[in-house]
């Protein structure tokens, strides 16, 4: 279903290229939720961007159900991951004009979903933030934020979310409760999730884990 | 020291955001500067026309010479001001020359001394030109220098002879050109000069004689004119002595400086309003944008006057830069303006950025934003730390408009300045407060209700996703929103001002050159009216229909009698003067149905018909003659003719365009009335070349010998020449204004769009196409761009029509022309602006769209 081959990612800093990732292999067959762990600066972020096509690999490729994602054009990869994709930010990234209502509704209407709004309160319910549609994120808390951000990423029903660090705004009680959600939410509708996090005692809540250690991605 | 360190870390840290920003505020100092220039130098070159026309800086003239007490005045007041007099004395008298079929005409003898004249040249047709030896030898030779004219009614060549009086003189030479020759309007007859101290040989200066003397005067460089003519007037008490600079030295001449001056003095002033505005705009969206790191600096303990000082640094910075930068480059590019100055609008610059212009441009550099940031960060400071880390602002205080105060009362003191009238200033400063007011009262209010409206509506509304979302964002960043069409409508309302204006200045200041008369023609007889419409069709003379003109005298206002004061009273000041005169004078009516071609009735009905004899005379009056008699439509007038009262009502107020210089009349009364009374007809030729003009002459003199018929076409062409001149130099200035301001306004929308890098990233993420995202950025910045014109144009017009009525005698065109490429222009530029700024985005990855 996911598949890295032999991916490296190079960053020009200063002038200097630093290698964050070096042949990345991965190869994963089957619904789950996977936690990659890894310390501040590991790449584990930067992997979750490949896989998401926010960025590109500097060389190898990702494939996703047999589609080459690292060939796509932006315009190609945009499409594909409003389909397929749903990301969840560690600084929520929701459009600060937007009620929590429209964020949610914003990809569904992208989509020319029918009863956009109506799954929008469905979804906005299943992250228990019923009676909250139209406050605009200033008015939510953090947690709220991210359970909108959540939301939102399972609104379109994507085969994969991306998680990173869901919690790393929040504090251990709230974060626990998103992550809840989180994990709830991806095993009632079969999806699968990706999450970054450097916490290892979440880790060991997933399916599987891997860490990100010396550029390479090892299975623990 | 940490101050200095934070300033100096902010600017390196965001070199390329500075450089950006300082070259946008030096773009628009450097239009800035130019436009001073322009209007300094335009300024000064109609001063000097105006100086060339009156021959000198000051002239003091009336129908006796100066007495001795009077002059012992003048020559203790101008002295150490006067460099130089020249006096003239004009009369008319009969010419001749010696032939004996030769018969007499009438001509304006000029008197004039061998300086002469002071200012401008007399250029003669064989290349010779007016000067001190030249006049020596015409002293000692008994020379008279005669106009084409007289050389062609008379036949005469140089070395003939011309009797003035009793004295024969010789021909020297025939006028080409004479730049003084608007000195004394529409002379009634061709003139002839010859040197003062041989007007007493022609015995033509006896007791009653009707003659002007003049003393012309040349001042040292630094005097104001104006203010050396109202002492001047002080010292002579005689309202029948006149003194006139170069500002009233003719009526027409007159108003248009006076329509120009106020217009440059508009165009400074916008031009500055814009900067501040563009200048104001750049500095606060920088301090909102540094909102989060105010909060940091104040988290750490960072006090905030420690904050302010830094940032009031990096302002003074980065004005002092663009200010220096502005200097050397306007120097730099000074030589292309001179010689285009000089190609388009045959203006001389002056090689150099005066002093006045580079205090401006540092005052709007630095001191306009120094007084206009603060406000903004003492309103964050009021902000809890926790709002400004998380960059939550709001425009909830109204009091905060209070905190502009000093800035618009140091804008108010500059408008004065630059405009140099107290009323120009105060109507922008105010009009412009206005604006602000409107805005930021309004606004907030219509754009919450929106916000709530749409919170009921799905994305796909209005319209489509890309315009839903597009009204979202602009309807909910509000004070985003609301700063920037508040800039955009000042912008928008400023350029539409000088665009109104000048339409209506052009209008008036240009006539079409087939519409302009040749000759004129006074005194025809009721008698010759018809014989002399038949002798111009037999000998295809293009004439104007002849117009009536009965003489009358006004002797009711709305039935109350108009007091004819008696000459014997004691001192009267000159308002009083004129006061009485105007309405002691007589008048000459006329009657006509319909309107001329430079007349438009601007209040008022046109004429019901030809009178049938009952009620009330219809009278239709010149709009600035009836506000100066203090009437308006509906008043009742009682005008004596010969005896006989003429009840009448004014109808209608016209405006006359007075560059048409057709016949015109401030008084028109309906047809049917006075046809009976004993009137004299008035009329004009039209263009005809000089050879036409003066065979025109000949026939008309030959069968018709009591009709005085003289040529206005050089007078006309000369004028009309300079008002030209004008018009361009005041669509050239528009141009350059507007230029400047689209620019400006322009820089705000780019410095808007290019934070728009993470909501396209965001958006990009939810699954919008770079194509769906364009779409929404444009719709919101053309909805903002159509908002802000739609109120920039209607508070343009207001505010023009204000002006045209405050300055411009009521002179208002509505420009459409400029109201419709103008607003399709904007469009059309804030598409390309938006495409051009997002063109870089199309491409980038989400990553590198968050990392811009």
């Amino acid at each position: 279903m996911i598949r890295f081959n032999n991916v490296d990612k190079k960053f020009l800093q200063a002038q200097k290229e630093i290698s964050v990732l070096k042949g990345i292999n991965f190869d994963l067959k089957e619904n789950g939720i996977i936690a990659i762990v890894g310390k501040s600066g590991a790449g584990k972020s930067t992997f979750l961007s490949l896989l998401a096509g926010l960025d590109k690999p500097s060389s190898g490729y990702i494939s996703i159900d047999n589609t080459n994602i690292s060939q796509m054009s932006e315009e190609e990869i945009t499409q594909f991951r409003s389909k397929n994709i749903g990301i969840i930010f560690q600084n929520f990234h929701l459009i600060d004009h937007f009620t929590a209502i429209e964020n949610i509704m914003l990809p569904l209407e992208i989509h020319k979903m029918q009863n956009a709004k109506e799954k929008a309160l469905k979804v906005l319910k299943l992250v228990g933030l019923e009676g909250r549609e139209n406050h605009f994120p200033k008015q939510l808390s953090g947690g709220e934020k991210q359970r909108v951000a959540i939301a939102r990423a399972y609104a379109t029903s994507p085969k994969i979310i991306l998680a990173d660090e869901p919690s790393g705004n929040l504090d251990p009680e709230t974060g626990e409760r998103v992550m809840n959600v989180l994990f709830q939410t991806a095993r009632e509708l079969d999806q699968t999730v990706i999450l970054v996090t450097h916490d290892f005692e979440l880790a060991k809540k997933c399916d599987h884990t891997f860490e990100i250690k010396n550029h390479q991605l090892i299975k623990l | 020291m940490i101050v200095l360190k934070l300033a100096n870390r902010e600017l390196k840290n965001n070199l390329k955001y500075w450089s950006l920003f300082t070259l946008n505020l030096t773009i628009g100092l450097i239009g800035f500067a130019f436009i001073l220039l322009f209007r300094d130098n335009i300024s000064f070159a109609l001063e000097e026309r105006a100086k060339t026309m009156l021959s000198a800086d000051l002239a003091i003239s009336g129908r006796r010479s100066l007495s001795e007490d009077e002059r012992k005045a003048v020559e203790v007041y101008l002295r150490g001001k006067k460099t130089e007099v020249s006096k003239i004395i004009e009369l008319y008298s009969m010419g001749k020359t010696l032939n004996e079929k030769s018969i007499s005409r009438l001509l304006l003898i000029k008197a004039v001394e061998s300086n002469y004249p002071l200012i401008g040249n007399v250029h003669l047709t064989d290349g010779r030109e007016f000067s001190p030896v030249f006049f020596q030898k015409a002293i000692k030779s008994n020379f008279v220098y005669i106009s084409e004219e007289v050389a062609y009614q008379f036949n005469l060549k140089k070395t003939e002879k011309l009797k003035l009086g009793k004295h024969v003189f010789t021909v020297d030479g025939i006028i080409e050109s004479d730049s003084t020759s608007v000195m004394r309007g529409f002379g009634l007859a061709p003139k002839v000069y010859i040197p003062k101290v041989l007007l007493d040989k022609t015995d033509l200066i006896q007791f009653g004689t009707v003659a002007w003397y003049s003393d012309f005067f040349m001042l040292k460089k630094h005097l104001s004119l104006e203010k050396e003519k109202l002492e001047l007037e002080k010292r002579i008490e005689d309202p029948a002595i006149k003194v006139k600079s170069p500002r009233n030295s003719s009526q027409q001449l007159g108003r248009v400086i006076g329509y120009l001056s106020d217009y440059l003095g508009l165009i400074g002033v916008v031009a500055l309003l814009i900067s501040s505005v563009g200048g104001s705009y750049l500095f606060q969206n920088y301090i909102f944008e540094r909102i989060k790191q105010i909060g940091i600096l104040k988290s750490l303990g960072l006090s905030k006057y420690k904050i302010t000082a830094s940032f009031i640094i990096i302002i003074l910075g980065l004005g002092l830069i663009s200010t220096v930068i502005t200097l050397i480059i306007s120097q730099l590019l000074l030589p292309i303006a001179l010689s285009f100055a000089k190609e388009w609008v045959s203006i001389d610059l002056t090689n150099q950025i005066g002093f006045d212009i580079f205090v401006i441009v540092f005052l709007i550099g630095v001191m306009t934003n120094l007084l206009i940031c603060p406000p903004v960060l003492f309103q964050i400071f009021k902000l809890k730390t926790i709002n400004l880390l998380n960059a939550q602002i709001g425009l909830s205080d109204k009091k905060q408009i209070l905190f502009y105060i000093p800035a618009l009362g140091f804008l108010w003191g500059l408008s004065i300045w630059q405009s140099h009238s107290f009323k120009i200033g105060s109507v922008f400063t105010f009009s412009l407060l206005s604006i602000f007011v409107l805005v930021l009262g309004l606004l907030p209010l219509l754009l919450n209700k929106l916000s709530d409206k749409l919170k009921e509506k799905s994305l796909l509304r209005p319209y489509s996703l890309a315009f839903g979302v597009a009204v979202r964002l602009m309807v909910r960043n509000r004070i985003s929103t609301v700063f920037t069409i508040l800039c955009l409508a000042t912008g928008f309302s400023l350029i539409s001002v000088i665009a109104q204006v000048d339409k209506g200045l052009t209008q008036e200041l240009t006539t079409k050159e087939t519409t302009r008369p040749s000759l004129f023609m006074f005194d025809i007889q009721d008698n010759q009216y018809e014989d002399l419409k038949e002798f111009a069709l037999n000998h295809k003379i293009p004439l104007l229909e002849p117009t009536p003109m009965i003489r009358a005298r006004l002797t009711k206002k709305n039935g109350v009698k108009v007091e004819r004061v008696q000459e014997t009273e004691g001192f009267r000041t000159r308002e009083e003067d004129g006061e009485r005169r105007f309405n002691n004078r007589g008048v000459n009516l006329s009657y006509s149905l319909e309107l001329n071609d430079a007349e438009s009735i601007v209040e008022g009905r046109p004429f019901s018909g030809v009178y049938s004899g009952d009620g009330k005379v219809e009278i239709s009056l010149e709009k600035r003659y009836a506000k100066r008699l203090g009437v308006s439509v509906g008043d009742e007038l009682t005008y004596n003719v010969l005896g006989v009262d003429v009840e009448g009502v004014i109808v209608n107020l016209r405006q006359v365009k007075w560059t048409s210089f057709l016949p015109n009349f401030f008084t028109v009364i309906q047809p049917g009335v006075l046809e009976d009374a004993p009137k004299t007809f008035l009329a004009a030729v039209k263009k005809q070349s000089k050879e036409e003009q003066y065979k025109t002459q000949d026939l008309i003199v030959s069968k018709f010998n009591n009709i005085s018929i003289i040529s206005v076409s050089e007078l006309i062409t000369k004028i009309l020449e300079m008002f030209e001149a004008m018009a361009w130099a005041i669509g050239i200035m528009s141009f350059c204004c507007i230029s400047v301001g689209i620019f400006v306004l322009f820089s705000i929308v780019q410095s808007q769009l290019r934070k728009k890098h993470i909501d396209f990233a965001l958006q990009k993420i939810m699954g919008m196409s770079s194509q769906e995202i364009f779409k929404s950025f444009l719709w919101e910045y053309l909805t903002l761009v159509f908002i802000s014109l739609f109120m920039g144009t209607c508070f343009g017009v207001i505010i023009s029509y204000i002006v045209s009525i405050l300055f411009l005698d009521g002179i208002f065109v509505f420009n459409f022309e400029f109201f419709f490429i103008f607003n399709l222009g904007a469009l059309i530029f804030c598409y390309l602006v938006v495409k051009y700024t997002f063109s870089s985005y199309y491409n980038k990855s989400v990553n590198d769209l968050f990392q811009i």
